[in-house]
Order: C-alpha cells, then sequence, then structure tokens
C-alpha cells in the first residue's frame, strides 16, 4: 500500500519538477520512500490543523528535496494542490526550498545546508522541557554531512540524551560534484554516528517497511538519539539519472520526460 | 548635560535581568556557548537549571538550536561574544532565525572595544552592521546597565528578532533604573549650537564626557545617545544641528565607521563631500 503510494507520489514529483523548468530531480527522487512512510505512517499531524502544536516536526534539512514534500502536502491536504504548478514560478508560492512563511507544514525553511539538525535538537530540547512526548524528524542529505554544523549538533544531541529525535540520513552516494566517496569522502560513517553518541541503523532506503520498522527500533531506544543511514539510489526510478551525480539538478527535454515516465511506469 | 549615576555592572545585570524575566515568564531559556562567564549568565543556570542549553562552543549550533527552541514557542537569549555572534554564526542568524522568522533574542557580548584585551581577533566592530543588515532584527546598543535592562526587558516582550550588544565591564550610569525602553528613539542629552555629536553604546559616556571638556572651552555640543540602530531614529540623525561650523554632527561610537550608526547618520546627514573624504566609495545600506 505505502509502496504504491510511493509510486505515485514519484510520478508526480517527476512531473513536477519537469514542469517547473526543472530543478533538484536526483536528491527528490531518493527521498520518495522515506517521506512517504514519514508522512502516511509514522508522524502524527493534523492537515486541517497544521498548528497543532503537539504534533511530530519535521525538518527537511537537506531543502532542495522540497517538490516531493510539497506533493504530499498537497496530497494530504495541508496545501490546495494547484499551488504545485506555483513551484518555482515567479510569482509563485512555492520556492524550491522549503519555506515555512509560505507553506503550511512546513516547521523550518532551509536551504543552507547543516543547520537543520541543530534546529531539529533545539525543537527536541523543547519538547522534553514541556514533557511533551512528540517526535522530531531530521532528514539530512549524505554530502550534507560535509558541513561542520551537522557534527556540532550531532554532539549536542548526544550530550543532551535527546532520543525522541530521529535523523534519517539519504545515503544516496552522490552530491553535486561527484560521488561522496569522491568529492569528501563519508565513510566510515557508522562508526562516524556511533563514536558521536548515537543509536545508528542502515537499510534500504527505498523499502517502506524497512523504514518504518527501523523507525519503530529507534523510538525504543533510551536516552539517545537515533539515526539511520537509509541506502538510496540518487534518481531512483528514471533510467538516466540513477546514481548519475550530474542529476544533483538539472533541465530535462520533452524526450526525457516521456522516457521517465515510461520508466516509471514500467515498475 | 546628564549628571552622571551609580556604576553598575554589565554581565550582573544581564544575569540578573534574565533570571528576573524568566521567573515572570515559563517561555524564557537561555542557550551558552562556553561563555557564561562572559555574559553573566550563572544566575539563570542556578535558578533554573532545565532551562538553560550550553551547547559548547559552537556558536552555530547555538544559534540554530535557538531557533528550533523559538520553533516549539520558547523565548531563548541566546549569548556569546559578539564577534563570534555576528561573524562566526552569521549564516545561522540570517537563515536559522532571521530567514524564519523565529523569536530569538541574540546576545553579543564584550562587544565594539570592550574586548581589547583578547587583541584584534576578539573585537567586534561590525556586529551592528552585519545584525542591521538582517531582515526582521532589531538591532540595540545600551549605553549603560540601566538601559541594558530596559532593553533586555522589552525584548522579552517583543515578539521577533532582536540583537543586543553586551558592552563588557562596570560603568557609570546616565540614564535612569527602571525606565522604560522605546524602540527607535534617540535622547537628546544636551542641547547646543557648536558641535554635533552622536553617540551609541557605551560610547556615549565618553561623549559625555567630551561634552563636559568642550563645554569647559565655551563650545556648545548637541549631544545625541542613540540606542536604538534598527529601527533607528531619523528624525534625530536629520534634525539639523544649529551650525555647520564645526563640521555636522560627528557619528562617535566603537564600531567601523561606515557601517554602524555611523555609517547611517554619516549617509544621512554629512555634507557630500566630507562623507566622501571619511569613506571613499559610499556604500548605501537598506533600513
Amino acid at each position: 500500500m505505502l509502496n504504491k503510494k510511493a509510486q505515485e507520489l514519484r510520478r508526480k514529483t517527476f512531473e513536477t519538477i519537469y514542469r517547473a523548468g526543472g530543478g533538484h530531480f536526483g536528491g527528490s527522487l531518493s527521498a520518495i520512500e522515506i517521506l512517504t512512510t514519514l508522512y502516511y505512517d509514522v508522524m502524527q499531524t493534523r492537515p486541517q490543523e497544521p498548528d497543532w502544536p503537539d504534533r511530530d516536526r519535521f525538518i527537511l534539512c537537506k531543502g532542495h528535496a522540497g517538490p516531493p514534500l510539497y506533493v504530499i502536502l498537497a496530497d494530504l491536504g495541508f496545501i490546495d494542490g494547484e499551488r504545485i504548478k506555483e513551484l518555482d514560478q515567479n510569482g509563485g508560492s512555492l520556492p524550491k526550498h522549503v519555506d515555512r512563511l509560505k507553506v503550511q507544514g512546513i516547521d523550518y525553511s532551509s536551504g543552507p545546508l547543516g543547520q537543520g539538525l541543530s534546529v531539529a535538537c533545539g525543537m527536541a530540547a523543547a519538547a522534553k522541557l514541556d514533557g511533551k512526548d512528540l517526535y522530531v524528524y531530521a532528514l539530512l542529505g549524505d554530502g550534507e554531512l560535509d558541513e561542520g554544523q551537522v557534527w556540532e549538533a550531532a554532539m549536542t544531541a548526544a550530550h543532551y540524551h535527546m532520543d525522541h529525535l530521529i535523523a534519517i540520513v539519504d545515503r544516496n552516494c552522490n552530491q553535486i560534484d561527484g560521488t561522496t566517496e569522491d568529492v569528501m569522502a563519508l565513510e566510515p560513517l557508522t562508526d562516524k554516528w556511533e563514536s558521536f553518541g548515537w543509536h545508528v541503523q542502515t537499510i534500504d532506503g527505498h523499502d517502506t517497511a524497512a523504514i518504518r520498522r527501523a523507525i519503530d527500533t529507534a523510538k525504543a531506544v533510551p536516552g539517545k538519539p537515533s539515526v539511520i543511514i537509509a541506502n538510496t539510489i540518487k534518481g531512483k526510478g528514471i533510467s538516466f539519472m540513477e546514481n548519475q551525480y550530474k542529476w544533483h539538478s538539472g533541465q530535462i527535454t520533452e524526450e526525457q520526460f516521456a522516457q521517465g515516465l515510461k520508466d516509471l511506469e514500467g515498475r | 548635560m546628564r549628571q552622571l549615576g551609580e556604576k553598575r555592572d554589565t554581565n550582573k545585570t544581564y544575569g540578573q535581568t534574565v533570571t528576573a524575566l524568566a521567573a515572570e515568564d515559563s517561555r524564557i531559556v537561555t542557550v551558552e556557548a562556553d561563555l557564561m562567564k562572559a555574559s553573566g549568565s550563572a544566575p539563570f543556570r542556578e535558578a533554573f537549571p532545565q532551562r538553560m542549553f550550553n551547547v559548547g562552543i559552537a556558536e552555530q549550533d547555538a544559534l540554530s538550536f535557538a531557533a528550533g527552541l523559538a520553533a516549539m514557542g520558547k523565548i531563548p537569549f541566546a549569548a556569546g561574544f559578539a564577534c563570534f555572534m555576528a561573524q562566526r554564526a552569521c549564516d545561522q542568524a540570517q537563515n536559522s532565525i532571521a530567514y524564519n522568522n523565529f523569536n530569538v533574542k541574540v546576545i553579543g557580548t564584550y562587544a565594539g572595544l570592550t574586548s581589547e584585551k583578547n587583541g584584534g581577533t576578539h573585537i567586534s566592530i561590525d556586529d551592528l552592521a552585519i545584525y542591521r543588515n538582517m531582515p526582521r532584527f532589531e538591532v540595540y546598543d545600551p549605553g549603560d546597565a540601566n538601559e541594558f535592562e530596559a532593553i533586555l526587558r522589552y525584548a522579552a516582550k517583543h515578539e521577533g528578532p532582536v540583537y543586543i550588544r553586551s558592552n563588557k565591564g562596570t560603568y557609570e550610569t546616565f540614564t535612569p533604573e527602571g525606565r522604560e525602553f522605546v524602540p527607535g528613539k534617540a535622547e537628546v542629552l544636551s542641547e547646543g549650537t557648536d558641535v554635533g555629536l552622536i553617540t551609541t553604546g557605551i560610547t556615549t559616556l565618553q561623549g559625555i564626557y567630551a561634552t563636559e571638556e568642550l563645554q569647559k572651552l565655551g563650545i556648545s555640543v548637541r549631544h545625541v545617545h542613540m540606542p536604538s540602530i534598527k529601527p533607528i531614529d531619523r528624525k534625530a540623525i536629520a534634525a539639523p544641528n544649529p551650525r555647520r561650523r564645526q563640521g555636522g554632527p560627528g557619528p562617535y561610537q566603537r564600531h567601523g565607521y561606515s557601517l554602524g550608526h555611523g555609517g547611517f547618520a554619516g549617509h544621512r546627514a554629512l555634507p557630500p563631500r566630507r562623507h566622501c573624504a571619511a569613506q571613499g566609495q559610499p556604500r548605501l545600506h537598506s533600513d
């Protein structure tokens, strides 16, 4: 069921970015199952009451993956579906990097990489102070882990025993200038997080059931923050984009769009 | 000329005031970056240990963390050396706080030249300019500890990001204790017809001393104290000095000339020829 929803959202995301004149295909398509599982299976939110104080919080640290999140917010009724057409348009209300002041359902305007996890820590700290049982989820890009501030936040989260903070790394292994290991090696990534005091799981980031299981496991870990390293494929589902770092962002032709739709239908 | 009052310490004022405010409002929390000693917030930690978050020597994390607290309805006061809050954590102030419009109060300690004994790397002469250029931030440079307390109290009630300078040291006071702070309002400390002096922060004290010396020489001074950098009191700057014999208003502050309130005053009030000579290519700012 969730996988079917993910496929629908992947197609809508692909179409939305194409119709906007191009954009961040690669990292949007790699994050579909993660976002789908969070919004359709895990997180407690109320589309008709987006500011509900006890809702779970979500920070899209990799703010460039705005399009699939907008598609989801429209699908769930947080925003009017017609607004999807405004993505990246002059005078439009949906900038590609998510904007909380423009879009209901966004908890934090992101884009400058590296800051989101710190913000998530602050949210988790405040929730704990108020005795709220809500969870804070942060989706980071793997390239984003190059930013030093991520590791400042990783220390803070462990120091304050933030067991209601769950970070998910979209480990698609590609960033703008090349593979993560070519540009700035991240491995051994599990060891890094473990040594910072985090509970670490590595899963298939395109398997919605595995994502759900990992989140359940993370919630059961007391006294420390959890990170889920979700192995994904950049540009997932589009034959000519898969695992190609050059499709971090770009524009596609009408023929490529047709090919992409064919790829997605073939699944 | 303003009579000077008793000396009052900046750091102690911060600790006392933020603790008192926190007792009145449970939303108030503090964030520190291993510089509690410089901000003076130890009494807060003693009173409300659960409501202080020290993130270690990590100013960038501190400001984004404060943004997250504010996102949940808290009112964080985040303190750190002014030079690092403005320069190192500039991006976090701009994006995590200002762009998101979160209700964070940033306290820049050891501001201006008050960190001079730490050497040039710790002197903060562009923090006002940096924060003045950020959307949504209000920017204040208190003249003395009484005014510092008044601004902290104002900031706690004001919804929106605020940057406040904390000027290290114990100084004579010239504003009355307990006076309510009015944003965007300058204060005329002395009227005169020969020299115009606009000062901000603790430099106003120097301005008061200078006024006294000048008056002894028979030179009268119109001295304006301007703690509110943004919003700025345009009228007070634009108010014509009675005579330009001494070259019009002379902005004097512990801050880079071209970018603080001096920059503003310079652009608005100085004769163009003098202005260009002082600054080279003029740089204009939104305000």
